[in-house]
């Protein structure tokens, strides 16, 4: 899928103007303070991205690559994410709240110092993640798979583990 | 190049429609179903589905077929035993080695560019397909994941037939499996147990 690349400087200005970014590669760049918010951002690419307090408040991700990104302090506030994948990347102090992410993949990644609260987790990926001092409360995790993930200080709090895989307390066999 | 994604609801499979900027026509990869949503994907988008590909011979990745071929008329490839006209011609290796692992076929077809890739050693039922640089493949592995065959000899060839794939694409590119989220060649390298983990002991030289 080709992707079209944006001058940084002229980053936010194109996102004021466009409420729909289509196939763009934000590809190794480090963007600071960039506002997704209200955004709908499709088939976008953010390999090995440095992305810092960045916001994604209301924003909508479909077939986005954030894989060996760097991503800190990154707010994902009631927006909705969707086939995705954040694999191999860093999450530093990113709060995810009453966001929807269905078919999500965290594989490989180091995720610390993080929230994710009121937010479904639906089928979402965590093999071979490691999580550090994570808070999940109040998590729909239906589906989403565990397996050879390294947990530490990771606080659970009013989510269906049972439904999840991997994860001491679930009951479901992995999926595929 | 224009990708769609669509989640059938039975069997929680992925379906996929590739379309070019330009052209009317697209590609379907797996229709597990034909649902109004798919429906509303060629029609918003005024493309039409002219090319079929299956990954695999089963309900789940070609349940829409029928349904699909009675509004369109595209040519579809998959596997022979199913009545479609791709499909790996070779059995094993015909003195039951390992040679021979992957089979490449190109198809070329209105702009699109698809090479289809079938595993004659490991995995005779199914293919693999790369169109514009990005790979579909099917059931044969996720993210995160590894299609479930016996442990031993069948896990090692199927991991095998896999990195030799890999071998040969960049580490950015994009995979779209048949279930779960996308992933790369790089993520799955660096991150996927069943590839990351070493073959038992010999498993390939044994069998010989």
């Amino acid at each position: 899928m080709k992707r079209r690349t944006w001058h940084p400087d002229d980053l936010q200005n194109e996102l004021d103007q466009n409420g729909r970014i289509d196939r763009v590669s934000f590809d190794e760049r480090t963007l600071v303070g960039i506002d997704f918010s209200g955004k709908t951002l499709y088939g976008c690419s953010f390999s090995g991205t440095v992305l810092r307090e960045c916001t994604f408040t209301e924003t909508v991700l479909s077939l986005c690559f954030f894989d060996f990104a760097e991503l800190d302090r990154i707010t994902f506030e009631h927006s909705r994410i969707r086939s995705s994948t954040i694999s191999c990347a860093t999450l530093k102090q990113c709060r995810f709240f009453d966001a929807t992410l269905m078919h999500v993949s965290f594989n490989g990644s180091l995720i610390r110092d993080s929230v994710i609260q009121s937010s479904d987790l639906l089928a979402c990926r965590f093999v071979n993640a490691t999580l550090r001092d994570v808070v999940i409360a109040d998590c729909n995790v239906k589906g989403s798979d565990f397996r050879d993930s390294e947990r530490m200080n990771v606080r659970y709090s009013q989510c269906n583990l049972s439904e999840a895989s991997g994860i001491r307390g679930s009951r479901v066999r992995s999926l595929f | 190049m224009k990708l769609f994604s669509h989640l059938s609801l039975e069997g929680f499979s992925n379906t996929y429609v590739i379309a070019t900027d330009s052209s009317k026509s697209c590609v379907v990869i797996d229709p597990g179903s034909m649902d109004s949503d798919l429906l509303k994907i060629f029609l918003k988008n005024e493309i039409d589905p002219e090319l079929v590909l299956i990954t695999r011979a089963e309900t789940h990745h070609m349940a829409g077929l029928d349904t699909l071929r009675k509004i369109y008329q595209p040519e579809t490839y998959g596997i022979e035993s199913f009545d479609l006209s791709f499909g790996p011609k070779h059995a094993p290796d015909e003195n039951g080695t390992a040679d021979n692992l992957v089979d490449y076929r190109d198809i070329s077809f209105n702009g699109f560019s698809v090479s289809a890739i079938s595993f004659p050693g490991a995995w005779i039922d199914g293919s693999m397909y790369i169109v514009d640089g990005m790979l579909f493949p099917g059931a044969m592995f996720s993210a995160g994941g590894l299609r479930e065959v016996d442990a031993g000899y069948p896990h090692a060839l199927l991991v095998e037939s896999l990195k030799s794939v890999f071998a040969t694409l960049p580490g950015p590119t994009w995979v779209f499996p048949a279930y779960g989220p996308p992933t790369t060649i790089q993520v799955e390298l660096r991150s996927n147990p069943a590839l990351r983990r070493p073959l038992e002991h010999h498993a390939l030289e044994d069998s010989g």
